[in-house]
Formats: C-alpha cells, structure tokens, sequence
C-alpha cells in the first residue's frame, strides 16, 4: 500500500462493509453466516466454495455479490461434457484486414473478476483442474502462453452434496484451493416467509453497487496491516498442527477422527480471514475468536474423516469443536443444546 | 508509557495473587517437610518437633521464594493475558507486544485497548487460587499437625523407666502421666495384663504348659484386685512377668536339655524321662531308672572307659545349650554329675576317671539333684494356680537352694576326691608303679607336683572351661616335658585324655 493508512480508511472500511451486507440482504433472506464468510473471503482474496442442496439461494447469493461489487461476473454451468477450453478459451483461427487467416485468443468465462462455477463437481476432473491455476496463481495458460487475470478475481462455486451420481468429488488439490466452504443450509420458517413473498415481486436481483475494484483492493490492504499477537499466531499455527494426526503435537480427536489434516494454505488463510473478521467487528486486532470462528469454514473442506469417524457418525465439524475445545478448553458453549448432546456423548470435554 | 501504566494496577494485583500462591506452596512444602522428617525421627526413636519446624520453615521459605521467582512471579506480558480473560478479545497482549510500533494502525489499535480497558473494573480480575493446591495444603496441614500426636519414644522410655515398667512389657505413654492420661487405672492394668498373656503366647513352649502360665496370669489378676496403688499393682504385675520368664526359660532349658541327651544312645532314655518329666512322681522315677539303667550298662560294660567318654560326652553337649542359664538348677546338676564323672577336669589335680565303685554314690546323687531340679519345674500346677507372689518367692527360693545343695555336695566330693588323690600319690611314690596296667582304674596318673600346680586355683563348677583348659594343657605337656620317666602307656592316656577335653 503507497499511502499511509488514516482513521478515514477505516471509517470506510467499516462503512463499506456495512453497506455490502445491507445491500446483499435485499437479494439474499436470512443466510447471514454464508453471506459473513462469503464477503470476508472476497475481502481477504480467497474463493469459496458453496455446499447446499438446491434450491437454497447459492446461485442468486453469488449474482447478488456480483452486482453488490461492481465487479464483471460470469456463470460457468459444470456439466460432464464441459471441456478446459470452455473454461479457459482457446485460440481460433481468424481472418485479418488483408484476410490471411491467423490464430486468435478468444478468453473464456474466467477472464472475469467472479466466477460462478455452478455445480462444480459435475464436470469431469480434466475440467476442473482447469481452474487450478487461475485460483492459486489467478493465471491462465492456453497454448503455452500465460495470461494474467483481473485483480480481484475469486472463484465462488457452488455443490450440491445430495445427488452424487454423475459427479466427480473435487481433488483435495482443487479443494485446498478454496479458502472457505461455506455450508447453506435450508431457510428456517420466518426466512422462508420472506423469501416467497420477496420473490413475489420480482426474481431479479435488486441490489445496488456498493464496492468496485478498487476500493475491495484497498478494503484488503487495509486488513493485511492488522496486528497480529504472537500469542494469537502461535494458536493458529497450533489450531492448523492440531489437525494432522502425524503430526507432532496431533489433538486427540485428530489421531482417533482424521487420516489427513490442514496444509499451510489453512494457516494462511486462517491469518488473512481472521484479520478481515477482526476489522468487521471494529477490532484493530486478531483475536482467539476470530480464529475459532473461522476454523470451521477454512478447516471443514481441508481435513478428511476416517472410518472410525464416519461409522461413529462423526462430522468435520464436531472433529473441529474437538480440536479447539482440546486447545482451548471451555470454548465450547455449554448453553447449546447440540454441544450438550455431545458432551453426554463423550464427544466434547466440559 | 500510558499503556504500561494501564496495566500496573493489575500488575499488582497479580503480584499480590503469586505473593499467595508463593505462601501456599511454601506452606506445602514446610507442612510436607514437617511430616516426613517427624516420621524419619519417630522411626529413629529421636522425635524432636523443633528439629521438623525449622527444617520445614527452611525449605518452605526457600520453595517459597524460588516459585514466586521462576514461575509466579508476573510480568506485564503475563499481565496482559490476564487482563484479555476479562473480555478483551487480545487487544492487551497485542498492545504490549507491539509498544513499540508507530504506525497508525498500532497506535489506533492501542487507543481502541485503552478505551476498552477503561470500562472493566479493576475489581473484575478476580484471584484465581488453584484447587488442588489449597486441598493439597489442607490435607498436608491436617498430616503434619497429627504428626505431632505421634508417641514420642523416647519420653516413653523414660516414664517407663520412672515408673518401674518393665521395657518389654510396652506401657502406653500416658500411663504415668496423669494430666495427659485419658487412660483409667483399670484399662492400665487390663493392657499390662494382656501383654504378660502375649508373652505367653509367644514363647516356644507347648500348649499345655501354656496353659498353666495362664492360670498363673488369671491369678495374678485376681490378687492385683485386692491391692490399692497402681503402683503396688505395676509392681506386683513386674515380678510376675519376671517370674513367668524365667518359668518359660527352664521349661525351654528342660526340652534342649531332654532332645540334646536323647541323641546318645547311652543317654536317650535319660533325655526322654527328663522331655516327659512333670512334678509327677511316676514320671520322675523315670528318670532315676534311666540313670540307674545307665549306671548298670557302665558297670558290665566291657569298654568302661569308652562309655563314660561317650556320657561325659553327652552330658557335655546337653550342658552347653544352655549357656546363659548355666546356673539353672538342672544344668547345675547335670554339671555336677558330670564333674563326678570326670572327676573335675577344671582341676588341675585330677585327671583321671571316675571308677567303677564310685558310680553307685555318684549316680545316686545325681539322680536326686536332677528330680529336685525337675520337681521346680512350673509343672506343679498345683503351686503355680497359688498365690502367684508367694509361688514366685518359693521358685526363686527352691533354685537358688537346689543350686547351693548341688554346690555344697560339689565342694565335698571334690574334696573326698582329693584326698583320694592323695593317697594314690603317696602309694605310688612308695612303690615307683607308673604303669597303667590292664584294669586301668588301678593305676591312675601320677598327680602333679604341689609346686607345679596353684595350690589358689578355685574349683567351683563356674569357672569358664576355656579360660583355664589352654593354660592347664600347657602346664601339664611342660610336667610331661620334664618327667621324661613316666611311662609310654601312661603318657599316652594323659594326651588321650587332653585331646578328649579339647573344645572341638
């Protein structure tokens, strides 16, 4: 960041966030926490991935993101016949003035700033991992020749987790890439209200512009100065060990639950997205609840349960509250009447 | 700095908290301190309380000390974690860390602590004492203080000893002393009591004899009735105890004695008579037809000499199990009859056997020594269910008689001995007959020369046989040195003989 940072800066910040989330809600009824995660992903410059049956708002919430951020926004149907090309382009042969024949670039879809990869795990492998690059280095190459992508440029996919015939789970490889997944969950009755009578009116979306380019740039740069504690950093680096069973300080319910924990892109981007957080909550500093809070989101996809766990019923989540209840005993809210299940279970320390 | 000065107020509230936990431990450790080294000295019977306290205050106040240096002791980095668990979602732990810092955003971020610091109370920074630790303290407290009620030993031995208890009857320590005694007079005398049925029960005697050293216990607890001081009734309970002991001693002298004699073939109906004798005089005759059949046996025996080696022998052996009670009534009379029979080899005046035609006046005297010494044996169950005072003053009386009688009649024969002695001399110097000849007996050794031999030299049966053999052996080889005139034969039954005596 060339300028200095000012108390202007952050009054806008949090202005501008405010704005985004009033503006998504005219879109997007109840939701709150995917809408939360969704607009901290794109703050920090992570993609997000959406897991929901259908029919519960992922689609219109990433159309509404790309209205709300002024940003160009293309929709990529993943089916089984969907080729890289149709992702990334290809070169075709044209004619010139003079009419000589010469190939030319023609950009696919990704060459946009939001990508909606609809039905992600529909498409075959080969076309998935046509997204890779431009997730992790936001580059495109076709035909040996590199191409850069817009900056900002996120990949907001959507899966549905029910019907998995015809599909292909994504790569670790390619799940890794996604800095959350976010779960969708059905609305509950009052929401559900809301939406049919909202959707009565009309089915286009209606929310403003209340963000462009420039200004989520400067939103990001603004959250990377965040200070971080050592104490704080050392808990989420202990939060992302804790997952890996082979490590050498493993929590418990990872060595029992999980046959592979986090990779370091999970430590990164529990720094990045706890940094956004602590800002949204007018904090000018990364908190231990910042990072418990996003251990769900940036963890859930990037761990992978046992035989043990899925026999047990065992979800990554509960493996999660396990692993933070482990690191830091009385996070877990004995008022809540799941946790308390699952206390009686054994499956949460007291 | 602001921000520091933020934090100095639960600062010292935090110092005030470690200065605590500091005690706590300090008072773990000297409570634990005290217990240990009060248990190490009442093992070593050297309990000193003052010895546990200041061993304990040392190393309480040294634990103390160094755990509020290295481990409680706050630092405005720990102060700062202390404060954020009020609510502060780390934004005192980051403000300390990044002090230093000059950006606007760590100085925003400090301004943002600060404001959110105003608004707690001081007073929400509650102690935080641990648990275990004060249940720990209270438990090793509770330990340590009852170390303290712990029987001091030695003070114990000493009022037993002011009060004329004996030691191996254990007297609870408040016996004596009345402002701490919580026992009566009676539950004393009960505890005296059942220590005497202990020690009646732990002896190595047989039932039956047990049982009449009971009687002798539940009779002594019917006279103590009739005495009025606990005094009198300790010291009555005391000569019982040393009477019942010493019952208990001979009885178990008596059975050595009897398996000790059974393993000779001339003496095993002597052992066994004397293993079965009682104050029965059928079972005592017993033992006076063993000596008389013993006494026949030698006396048609063919090898005499050989035999009454082999009782000598016998007798010897059944002497020296008792080595302490040597001055027992039975040993005294098994002594004397073997002294007979060797005719005294403790003197140095006569080292011959005895001969056949004393054996009728040598055995009968035995005979009677050893009834009398086995008639005071406590198997009179008659005397002893008496009046157990009275039964202890008659016991000691009867030993201590048979004792001097066995002395007395010791005394006599050796001196008719001696006179014997005597007259051989003055024959065989008469008649220069040094040979031994085939009847042996006839012709005994020459005796010593009156200048040869200390003419003070006691012969009481009590002397130590080592502490004169060498001495007497030495002498007697330098008389054989110098006679070079005495006959081979008789030379080689002196040597016999001194080899025979040899301690082996």
């Amino acid at each position: 960041m060339t300028k200095e940072l000012n108390e202007k800066d952050l009054e806008n910040f949090k202005k501008k966030c405010d704005n985004i989330f009033s503006q998504i809600e005219r879109d997007v009824v109840g939701q709150k926490e995917v809408v939360y995660g969704t607009v901290i992903a794109m703050i920090a410059g992570g993609n997000v991935l959406l897991e929901g049956v259908p029919g519960v708002g992922k689609t219109r919430l990433v159309r509404s993101l790309g209205r709300v951020f002024d940003l160009p926004f293309a929709r990529i149907q993943f089916t089984p016949d969907l080729m890289p090309a149709d992702v990334t382009g290809t070169n075709i042969i044209v004619k010139d003035d003079q009419g000589n024949s010469k190939f030319s670039f023609q950009p696919g879809p990704i060459f946009s700033s939001i990508i909606l990869a609809d039905e992600i795990n529909r498409a075959t492998p080969k076309t998935q991992s046509s997204l890779l690059e431009a997730m992790q280095e936001h580059t495109v190459t076709v035909m040996g020749v590199s191409r850069k992508l817009d900056d900002p440029f996120f990949v907001l996919a959507t899966q549905n987790p029910i019907e998995q015939d015809g599909t292909y789970p994504l790569p670790e490889a390619q799940m890794d890439r996604f800095m959350f997944k976010l779960i969708v969950t059905y609305p509950n009755k009052t929401e559900l209200k809301d939406i049919v009578n909202m959707t009565q009116k009309t089915m286009e979306e209606t929310a403003e512009v209340a963000c462009n380019a420039k200004e989520l740039l400067e939103m990001r740069e603004i959250a990377k100065t965040i200070p971080v504690a050592n104490d704080v950093l050392d808990y989420a680096m202990d939060l992302v060990i804790a997952t890996q069973p082979e490590s050498e300080k493993p929590a418990k319910a990872s060595v029992k639950y999980l046959r592979f924990g986090a990779s370091p892109r999970a430590g990164q981007a529990l720094i990045t997205a706890a940094k956004v957080r602590a800002l949204m909550c007018g904090r000018f500093n990364v908190s231990y609840d910042d990072l418990n809070t996003l251990a769900y989101p940036i963890l859930r996809h990037r761990i992978k349960l046992n035989f043990e766990a899925i026999t047990e019923h065992i979800t990554t989540d509960d493996v999660i509250k396990m692993i933070i209840q482990e690191l830091n005993p009385g996070s877990v809210d004995t008022n809540n009447e799941e946790d308390n299940k699952k206390i009686k279970k054994g499956l949460f320390r007291k | 700095m602001p921000e520091k000065e933020k934090l100095t107020k639960y600062l010292k509230k935090l110092k005030i908290e470690a200065i605590i936990k500091s005690v706590i431990f300090g008072l773990i450790a000297f409570f634990a301190v005290v217990l240990l080294s009060s248990l190490i000295l009442f093992i070593a019977h050297t309990k000193n309380i003052l010895i546990s306290i200041i061993l304990g205050t040392i190393v309480g106040i040294v634990s103390g000390i160094l755990i509020f240096r290295f481990k409680y002791k706050p630092t405005i980095l720990m102060t700062a974690r202390r404060v954020d668990s009020l609510g502060l979602d780390e934004r005192a732990i980051t403000m300390v860390e990044f002090l230093d810092k000059e950006e606007f955003i760590y100085k925003k971020q400090r301004e943002d602590t600060i404001e959110k610091l105003d608004t707690i109370s001081e007073k929400s920074l509650k102690m935080r004492l641990s648990k275990p630790a004060l249940i720990i303290l209270g438990v090793a407290m509770i330990l340590a203080l009852s170390s303290f009620a712990l029987p001091n030993l030695s003070s114990e031995t000493s009022s037993s000893n002011n009060a004329s208890v004996p030691s191996s009857v254990e007297v609870p320590p408040s016996q004596t002393d009345d402002s701490t005694s919580e026992l009566t007079e009676e539950e004393i005398i009960q505890q005296l009591l059942e220590k005497l049925r202990e020690l009646i029960e732990k002896s190595a005697v047989d039932r039956e004899f047990k049982d009449q050293l009971y009687a002798v216990v539940d009779k002594l607890e019917v006279d103590l009735k009739s005495l009025s001081t606990l005094e009198e009734k300790i010291n009555l309970i005391e000569t019982t105890r040393e009477e019942i002991q010493k019952m208990i001693e001979e009885e178990l002298l008596r059975l050595s004695v009897g398996r000790c004699l059974k393993q000779y073939d001339i003496t095993r109906e002597l052992g066994s008579a004397i293993l079965a004798a009682t104050a029965d005089e059928s079972k005592l005759e017993q033992v006076a037809i063993a000596l008389e059949n013993i006494k026949t046996k030698l006396k048609i025996s063919e090898n005499y000499e050989e035999d009454l080696e082999t009782l000598i022998e016998a007798l010897n052996e059944a002497i020296n199990t008792a080595t302490k009670e040597e001055n027992e009534a039975l040993i005294q009379a098994l002594s004397n009859f073997r002294d007979q029979l060797v005719a005294s080899p403790q003197s140095k005046k006569h080292i011959r056997k005895l001969e056949k035609e004393d054996l009728d006046i040598v055995f009968e005297d035995a005979s009677n020594e050893i009834q009398d010494a086995l008639k005071k044996s406590p198997d009179d169950t008659e005397e002893k269910q008496g009046d157990a005072s009275q039964d202890t003053e008659d016991l000691g009386k009867d030993l201590d008689d048979a004792l001097q009688d066995a002395q007395d009649k010791l005394t006599d024969l050796n001196q008719k001995k001696d006179d014997d002695g005597n007259e051989d001399d003055d024959n065989n110097e008469d008649s220069g007959n040094t040979s031994g000849g085939e009847d042996g007996g006839d012709n005994p050794p020459p005796k010593f020369d009156e200048g040869d031999i200390d003419s003070d030299t006691v012969i009481d049966g009590n002397t130590p046989y080592l502490d004169v053999f060498d001495s007497s052996r030495e002498e007697i080889e330098e008389y054989l040195a110098e006679h070079e005139d005495l006959p081979e034969d008789v030379r080689k039954a002196i040597e016999a003989y001194l080899e025979m005596l040899k301690v082996k």
